[in-house]
């Protein structure tokens, strides 16, 4: 339940009061109810505002300066079916340009579905969009409205939007330049299959992009990598070095016995204990109200003794922790 | 030796509790901290006979769940017929554990009466418990008479070729699956249903659309083409998907009034610690310097730290 539909539970809309602005050819009352808290109000909103045709396309170009997704996306919808050339350039500049992935991602599928062929380049663009999501949805509606992709680039692009993996490393070096731009996607399934890619090109340009993969945060990128760009020509001796550079998510012994010294309770918190902020909070209310008793230097010099022992404690705990990060 | 070594109970001689034949401290034995304390335990109330049964049986009447594991174990290695009718109940145990335990304690007592329901737990939530009551159910020799049947067996072994092969008879069952807690049953059976394509999966794949697992997700949308499903509706059944994304609104208004907080609110630990840094600072700052000073001092501070927290926050993912 979302807080909206916290604060308006009574406010229900049938199908009749639907039909009924549909009827009318009320457009903006349906837009209005694409912010309804119901989905199936939104639905049922979006199915009746494809029905209107061109006479819609005035508040249906002002809805997507909506601040709310859910409005953009409907409205999206309801442009696909208007063969109106402006509802194909309102659709091509929310693919480009809408901050909401899924906003990107409807007005793409709707691109496909409205037909208009001059649209084809923002669906091209579409296809190097940070998102998996974004980047299937150009790819579909592409391919419906019949594009052939002109060189290698574009068919590695098309691949990975697919997430066609067999495909790529077909296309030899032009693909080498799309699968190391798909090594930032947030999916770490992706980065590993691109990485898996890279190495069946087994094309020299790939190695550029070794180092990159071995930092990977995720160990199956980086195993991938480990694997793939040996094919690339990367020496096996440079491997070491470069899955070096990974994030290190192990914990500093130094860092614990710090916070501990200086923030008891904070140290443990930092190894990964849950009571350790209410070790630091119990000691810090502690503090405050002895001082506000007794003045503040025994309790400062309570303080230190009790974190010395506790920075202490820690040290002899985690220096026999092991130290090597997890590759 | 670790802190909490202290106040852990010595552990108690099993041997010489089974060379006894204690039945009463075996049991006890089986509520004891050390795993390996309570599977010796429940080894050797497997070994006492019909003797142990009738204290077997009052020992489940016990909130103690690593007790009724214990005795649900010994009641099947001792394989009395007389421990069906209490363990028939167990089936519809809140635990999903217990439920596992009588599934498969039940494919060890070989008696036919309880096929009913071990069919009825292949449907069971939990799919460790549908796991045991299919091994029960081969124990048992129960073969399935129907297509329906087949599909909820080969489900609850997660015999995803099996399903495969089964077509549009595997759809109810896969369905089900498709609801699972677990989300790789439920990224494997959403795969499955778009594989089959049937126009009947749509609904189920609607759902999965807004599923909380990315992998799902990705599945659904893949499968809900493949089933018909218009492709104008795909983006909108995602959007439904439950939110991870922290509202950065609300980071910008913790770290504006609470500097830290808002980090913390992202899941950064060390949030606390600049909250801790600030309120020492902020005290401070009073006593040095007053109070106009130092809210002259703090202010650009806050509303730094809300800034760079509202764009910390939008800059995290939420497909």
């Amino acid at each position: 339940m979302t807080w909206r539909s916290f604060l308006y539970p009574l406010r229900t809309v049938d199908n009749g009061e639907i039909a009924s602005l549909r009827d009318a050819g009320d457009a903006r009352g349906l837009v209005h109810l694409l912010s309804h808290p119901d989905p199936r109000v939104q639905d049922r909103a979006s199915a009746a505002l494809t029905t209107l045709g061109p006479g819609a396309l005035g508040p249906l170009i002002s809805a997507m300066g909506s601040p709310q997704p859910q409005v953009r996306m409907g409205a999206a919808e309801a442009l696909a079916p208007i063969r109106d050339p402006r509802a194909g350039d309102t659709l091509a500049r929310m693919v480009s340009g809408d901050p909401a992935e899924e906003v990107r991602w409807a007005a793409a599928v709707a691109l496909g579905e409205h037909g208009d062929s001059r649209q084809i380049p923002a669906l091209v663009r579409a296809l190097h969009d940070p998102d998996k999501y974004v980047r299937s949805g150009a790819a579909g509606a592409l391919l419906r409205l019949g594009w052939t992709p002109a060189d290698g680039v574009d068919r590695a692009d098309l691949h990975i939007a697919l997430q066609e993996w067999d495909r790529v490393p077909a296309e030899g070096a032009p693909a080498v330049k799309p699968l190391t731009r798909v090594l930032g996607d947030r999916d770490p399934g992706i980065r590993a299959r691109a990485v898996e890619a890279l190495g069946r090109t087994g094309h020299g340009d790939a190695a550029g992009a070794c180092n990159r993969a071995l930092g990977d945060p995720e160990s199956r990128v980086r195993w991938q990598a480990t694997l793939a760009f040996p094919c690339c020509g990367v020496p096996l001796v440079h491997l070491p070095l470069g899955i070096s550079r990974r994030p290190k998510t192990g914990k500093h012994p130094a860092v614990a016995v710090f916070l501990n010294l200086f923030f008891p309770g904070l140290g443990y918190n930092y190894l990964g204990a849950w009571w350790g902020l209410i070790c630091f909070q119990t000691i810090v209310t502690f503090v405050v109200l002895l001082s506000l008793a007794i003045g503040p230097v025994l309790p400062t010099v309570l303080q230190y003794s009790v974190s010395t022992l506790i920075a202490l404690q820690t040290w002899l705990a985690v220096r026999t922790l092991p130290r090597e990060d997890p590759m | 030796m670790q802190i909490a070594d202290i106040f852990t109970r010595r552990p108690p001689d099993v041997d010489t509790l089974a060379n006894r034949r204690d039945i009463d401290g075996l049991v006890r034995a089986l509520g004891h901290d050390d795993t390996a304390v309570q599977l010796r335990a429940a080894r050797a109330l497997g070994t006492m006979g019909t003797e142990a049964v009738d204290t077997l049986i009052r020992a489940l009447d016990t909130d103690d769940r690593d007790i009724r594991l214990g005795v649900i174990a010994a009641m099947g290695e001792i394989r009395d017929p007389s421990v069906l009718d209490p363990l028939l109940p167990l089936l519809h145990d809140r635990s999903n554990e217990v439920r596992w335990a009588a599934a498969l304690a039940l494919g060890q007592l070989a008696d036919p009466r309880a096929v009913p329901l071990l069919v009825r737990a292949l449907r069971d939530p939990d799919r460790y418990v549908r796991y045991g009551a299919a091994i029960a159910l081969g124990q048992l020799g129960w073969v399935p008479e129907a297509d329906e049947g087949r599909a909820c067996l080969a489900l609850a072994l997660q015999d995803w070729d099996r399903l495969s092969v089964l077509g549009k008879a595997a759809l109810p069952a896969l369905q089900l699956a498709s609801s699972d807690r677990d989300r790789e049953v439920r990224a494997r059976a959403v795969a499955l249903m778009g594989e089959i394509g049937d126009p009947s999966s749509a609904p189920a794949l609607v759902r999965a659309l807004g599923d909380a697992d990315d992998t799902v997700r990705w599945n659904a949308v893949q499968a809900a083409r493949a089933c018909g499903v218009p492709p104008m509706q795909i983006p909108r059944g995602v959007s439904r998907r439950p939110r991870v994304r922290k509202d950065p609104r609300v980071t910008a208004l913790l770290n504006f009034l609470l500097p830290g907080l808002g980090y913390f609110y992202l899941g950064k630990w060390w949030g606390i610690l600049i909250w801790q840094v600030d309120i020492t600072a902020t005290v401070w700052l009073f006593t040095i310097t007053g109070e106009q000073p130092a809210y002259a001092a703090l202010f650009p501070i806050y509303l730094f730290l809300a800034a760079h927290g509202y764009y910390m926050a939008k800059r995290m993912p939420d497909l």
